[in-house]
């Protein structure tokens, strides 16, 4: 405001200046006076310009100071796309691993769940007294056998049930690791949403692709608890009813 | 039903196979073999005999739509019975799969009881068909 009253003086007096040479007939003098004021306004033009281009250039340089984009981008997210991948890798590891104890404990199972009912036919026969005394001697040491066989078959159960407790630690792993890119991701949307406002005016003019333009046909793969899909049924139960509705 | 049929598992995960190949043979098939996505299975069917596919939907390479689709094309796999297990549960998707020619269709996660009923379901209309 100083600025501009200052030169709203300097210019009054020089505008009365050039009347008075006018009235006194001193064209060439009012000449002179008219030349020195438009040279006045070019100044005041290219110093507004000056500044307008220092302002530009220091904001695009504090935007490089403060933007983490590039970090973000440079190392962070392909780190985090690994980080994603040892996950995937990790979880496998652990799935397959409990799977492992599974299919070995399953037939074990089996195998002594059958030896046990063979006993408990024979062993009903005797109850009821339909044994002579030569099987019963048989069926003592068929028991012994597998009473034995029982002890270190639940021993292996035991074992592979403390294998596939200590499977379940990829939680903790795959935790760690998805928060730190679930962090990574906030830090990048602060960037983002700093950027977009930063270039606000040539963002106003760029709206986003409207999202409800999104392909119909797009595969979402699971369904995530809050995020659901508008046109996305909830489980096989509705899934069953579509489908007989369409003659299934 | 033909507890010795041959199936063919096709996932990308191979957890997820292993866990469909032990139900089935916990429901008496285990006459199964793999495949990890549409392209590896294609030729598998077409020169394997198979009596049943069970596939997942989106798979890299070609997917489990795309691999229904070509099985129904092919001549002498047409009638093969097809059964998608996928997490892909949107309308569309299951209205295509249907137009496609599913046999059944099953949401992950799912139950043994639910692969049991749908594979039920399945071979009796087939059967009766």
């Amino acid at each position: 405001m100083d600025d501009s009253s200052g030169m709203n003086e300097e210019y009054l007096e020089k505008a009365r200046h050039i009347i008075s040479e006018v009235e006194s007939g001193n064209i060439e003098a009012a000449d002179k006076l008219v030349e020195e004021l438009s040279r006045n306004r070019d100044k005041s033009l290219f110093q507004e310009l000056g500044k307008l281009t220092r302002e530009f250039h220091d904001s695009l340089n504090n935007f490089k100071l403060d933007s983490k984009l590039t970090e973000l981008t440079g190392t962070e997210i392909p780190d985090a796309k690994e980080r994603l991948k040892h996950v995937i890798d990790v979880t496998d590891k652990a799935a397959h691993r409990t799977m492992n104890v599974v299919e070995d404990l399953l037939p074990l199972c089996e195998a002594l769940d059958g030896q046990g009912e063979q006993i408990r036919t024979l062993w009903q026969r005797f109850m009821k007294r339909d044994m002579e005394p030569q099987e019963f001697r048989e069926l003592c040491k068929e028991i012994e056998v597998y009473l034995e066989e029982q002890h270190q078959g639940t021993d292996r159960v035991k074992s592979g049930l403390t294998d596939i407790l200590m499977a379940q630690d990829y939680q903790d792993i795959t935790g760690q690791i998805i928060s730190r890119v679930i962090n990574l991701v906030s830090d990048l949307e602060v960037s983002l949403v700093k950027l977009i406002k930063d270039s606000g005016a040539l963002m106003e003019d760029a709206q986003p692709e409207s999202s409800n333009k999104k392909d119909k046909t797009a595969l979402e793969g699971p369904q995530v608890p809050g995020l659901e899909s508008n046109d996305a049924l909830s489980g096989q139960d509705e899934v069953d009813d579509l489908l007989s509705s369409l003659g299934f | 039903m033909n507890k010795d049929m041959k199936i063919l598992i096709v996932d990308d995960f191979s957890t997820m196979r292993r866990i469909i190949k032990n139900l089935l043979r916990d429901l008496g098939f285990s006459n199964t073999q793999e495949a990890d996505d549409g392209q590896t299975a294609l030729p598998m069917l077409q020169s394997g005999n198979f009596d049943f596919l069970v596939t997942d939907w989106n798979m890299p390479g070609m997917t489990g739509i795309d691999l229904l689709k070509a099985v129904r094309a092919d001549e002498k796999l047409s009638t093969l019975p097809v059964l998608l297990v996928t997490a892909e549960q949107k309308r569309e998707q299951i209205v295509e799969a249907a137009q496609a020619g599913v046999n059944g269709y099953i949401v992950k996660p799912f139950t043994a009881e639910v692969l049991k009923e749908k594979i039920g379901k399945i071979f009796e209309r087939v059967g009766a068909a």
